[in-house]
């Protein structure tokens, strides 16, 4: 249990890796006990309304995680285990820091920025076209889409997208860097926030950070430490997961799933219903053994699916086992694709922590995939599924380029 | 015409479908919406029907829900308060 594996780093695998479309999930069940790499002992939770509990229940959090007794959860921690985190504060402390930013991640707050966000997309196809077939459709657009959104969003308009890859590649690491890269990779990045944040007090506009710097000072309550966290936190949730759903919903698409791209490109209607489907279906990760699920901890004996968990447990809520509970969903995407979900899918979690971004990404997505389905009918993976080349070793997985040809 | 505190008077509705369960609004305005026990919100008492005041507290849960769950409209005239349409 020490954090010299980095050898799996990023890039440097060779196994090919199934496409996360094709994952194989836990069999949904009661909760189980198993224990995560530090040999901390975690219960695992994979039912549909199980998962829902562990989230919204107000008898488990995430602060009781970070407590003075908690038990080591991360070989290498990462940017989730900063305490100052939203993420890692619950109750009226969390509901005062959520407020700061959650007018601006409304679904009509988020509705506004729609026409832009599609000239976006319709600007990145039409330099991919202009460049002409073979593409990378990382390079060319699941990356630079989600990261020009949230630059424009919170007004970041000189961040250098290498600095911020790196930034981000380490604040979501499990095994591809060290602790001490990870440690100053994140102290820059959190000397970059606390700049932005300075730079926007001296001359405000009407950016995201902005605007939450205007709902703190209301507030008076909010620290400096959680303001910095806020704003690195935001500039990485707002990229890395729409661009991994988003590379991994292509490798479907262009492949496995092709048969559904012209409905894609009829109209937004089948577009967002697929996209649905695709974040209920296609996880973000893999890495069940070092995160088996979303982390908290009980503060009191609560039972769970018929089982008595007890006070101090760690819990891993397990929203890709859920996502498939056959109890709720069929799970296939190939006949589900344009239906409507049968249930709450969990891939944004659920409770007080349930994704700020989700309705920014669902739009994002969207878009994404039904205007490159119009724009580029023929569309389609150049190489076999075998031959991508993944990002490894990090909390999410997607591919790190990915050859397309029409 | 049996609403208790006059032009004021508001009932809040939820969409259960929407809910994600935050809890926020259980939070910023117990007296008027509490979680049940699966976790989705739920109004209370005269809030639920027949109507009550509307507090600051109930004003910020309806503007502050993550998916926007919630909807105030007037205890008389049935007609939406907030959020604009
Ligand atoms: S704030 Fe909205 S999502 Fe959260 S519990 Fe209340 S109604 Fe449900």
């Amino acid at each position: 249990m020490s954090t010299e594996n980095s050898a799996t780093g990023a890039g440097t695998g060779t196994a090919p890796l199934p496409p996360m479309h094709c994952l194989r999930h836990l069999e949904p069940g009661p909760p189980r006990l198993a224990a995560l790499p530090t040999g901390t002992p975690v219960w695992l939770v994979s039912r549909h309304a199980d998962v829902r509990q562990v989230l919204t229940d107000p008898r488990l959090g995430r602060a009781p995680l970070y407590a003075p007794d908690a038990p080591p959860l991360m070989v290498t921690p990462n940017i989730l285990d900063d305490p100052q985190s939203m993420l890692n504060i619950d109750g009226t402390e969390h509901q005062r820091l959520r407020r700061t930013v959650q007018r601006a991640f409304t679904p009509r707050a988020i509705a506004r920025w729609k026409p832009w966000v599609a000239s976006v997309v319709e600007s990145l196809i039409d330099e991919l076209i202009d460049r002409g077939s073979p593409a990378d459709i990382v390079a060319a657009y699941s990356r630079p889409l989600p990261v020009a959104v949230i630059s424009r969003l919170m007004g970041l308009d000189n961040l250098d997208s290498k600095r911020l890859a790196h930034w981000s590649d380490h604040a979501l690491s499990t095994t591809a860097f060290s602790a001490e890269a990870i440690g100053t990779a994140m102290t820059e990045f959190a000397a970059f926030g606390a700049e932005v944040i300075a730079e926007r007090r001296a001359d405000p506009g009407e950016d995201l950070v902005s605007s939450l710097l205007a709902a703190a000072a209301e507030d008076g309550s909010i620290t400096e430490g959680q303001l910095v966290a806020l704003v690195i936190g935001l500039v990485v949730a707002g990229h890395e997961t729409t661009m991994t759903s988003l590379g991994n919903a292509l490798v479907y698409l262009l492949q496995d799933g092709r048969d559904a791209w012209q409905r894609l490109a009829s109209d937004e209607a089948s577009a967002a219903a697929a996209t649905e489907q695709i974040l209920r279906a296609v996880p973000l990760g893999d890495v069940t053994e070092h995160m088996p699920g979303l982390l908290r901890r009980t503060v009191e004996d609560v039972e769970i699916g018929g089982v008595v968990i007890p006070a101090g447990s760690v819990v891993a809520a397990d929203t890709g086992a859920a996502n498939q509970d056959p109890e709720v969903f069929t799970g296939d995407l190939r006949t589900e694709l344009f239906s409507p979900l049968a249930a709450p899918m969990l891939t944004f979690g659920a409770g007080p922590h349930h994704c700020l971004g989700a309705w920014l990404a669902r739009m994002e997505l969207e878009l994404a995939l039904h205007r490159l389905a119009r724009r580029l009918p023929a569309l389609r993976m150049a190489d076999p599924v075998e031959d991508v080349d993944w990002r490894r070793g990090l909390l999410t997985r997607s591919p790190d380029s990915l050859r397309v040809i029409w | 015409m049996t609403g208790s505190s006059g032009a004021e008077a508001v009932v809040v509705r939820v969409d259960r479908d929407r809910c994600i369960g935050s809890g926020m609004c259980a939070l910023s305005a117990p007296e008027s919406l509490a979680l049940d026990a699966d976790g989705r919100a739920r109004p209370v008492d005269r809030y639920a029907d027949g109507g009550a005041e509307l507090t600051d507290g109930l004003a910020e849960a309806v503007e502050y829900c993550p998916v926007e769950a919630l909807a105030l409209h007037s205890a008389h005239g049935g007609y939406r308060i907030a959020p604009a349409e």
